[in-house]
């Protein structure tokens, strides 16, 4: 299997965070994966872009968010680059957006592997990597 | 491939459907589609409306929405702590689902009254 990205770009606008998901269970369904792992997958890229959107609103950049999917022969890796701010990446939970801790939690709760990769600029990419079934 | 900015119309192919409705003190929103940081502010100023209205016992049913995220979540958790100020009341519904699963694995299972039915909510 071929392991070129697939890659989506958005506008940093909530109204493409759906297109997102779409794209993304697009894919990981045709790549074998189970109905549950699809819906939690798609809640943790929702949160991700959610985070990037709002990084890139606090920051002032209107930069587009890569979302890169790639199937590998046994695994499937996403990752959605800039996604989180600093002090998400690194656990800190001192702020009091309920909404913002809830959606850091989803993310560990569903991906306790998921990694956090640091990329300049104070951001930092979520990348998952997915078991795909042998065929 | 890559997506350019256009009208909001243009993009906003997911959206959440609103109705709201009555039925002995208790007043029923019902809830579908895809609940996420474009279609919460709609779910948001829809239960608003009705806690500035003065209602204290509420439903929320979300047995048709197909997905919630975090920001969803928060627009409940907000609803929920209004009502606890005034002795209010507030029940969802849903049943099986990506959506329960979101309420499970944040805790908020237990700290929700959760019902699988309107029925079993305003009983």
């Amino acid at each position: 299997m071929s392991s070129t990205p697939l890659t989506l770009e958005i506008p940093p606008l909530p109204a493409y965070i759906g297109t997102v998901r779409l794209f993304v269970a697009a894919v990981s369904r045709q790549l074998g994966l189970d109905e549950e792992a699809v819906d939690d997958l798609k809640v943790v890229v929702s949160e991700a872009c959610t985070e990037a959107i709002r990084a890139r609103e606090q920051a002032g950049e209107e930069s587009p968010i890569r979302i890169l999917l790639t199937p590998g022969s046994s695994t499937l890796v996403v990752e959605v680059e800039d996604a989180l701010n600093e002090d998400l990446a690194s656990g800190d939970s001192t702020t009091d957006n309920i909404t913002r801790n809830l959606g850091s939690e989803l993310i560990r709760a569903l991906f306790p592997k998921a990694e956090v990769v640091a990329r300049d600029g104070g951001l930092a990419s979520v990348r998952l990597t997915l078991p795909l079934a042998q065929a | 491939m890559r997506l350019h900015p256009g009208p909001y119309e243009e993009v906003a192919r997911i959206d959440i459907q609103l109705d709201i409705e009555g039925t002995e003190g208790w007043r029923i929103v019902r809830v579908g589609g895809e609940v996420d940081l474009f279609t919460a502010p709609k779910l948001k100023e829809g239960i608003l409306d009705l806690l500035n209205g003065g209602v204290t016992k509420l439903v929320v049913d979300l047995e048709k929405v197909d997905f919630m995220d975090s920001t969803g979540l928060g627009v409940l958790v907000g609803a929920l702590r209004r009502l606890k100020e005034r002795d209010g009341t507030l029940s969802l519904v849903c049943p099986q689902g990506p959506v329960l699963r979101v309420l499970e694995v944040t805790g908020l299972s237990k700290v929700f009254d959760i019902h699988d039915t309107v029925g079993d909510a305003t009983g």
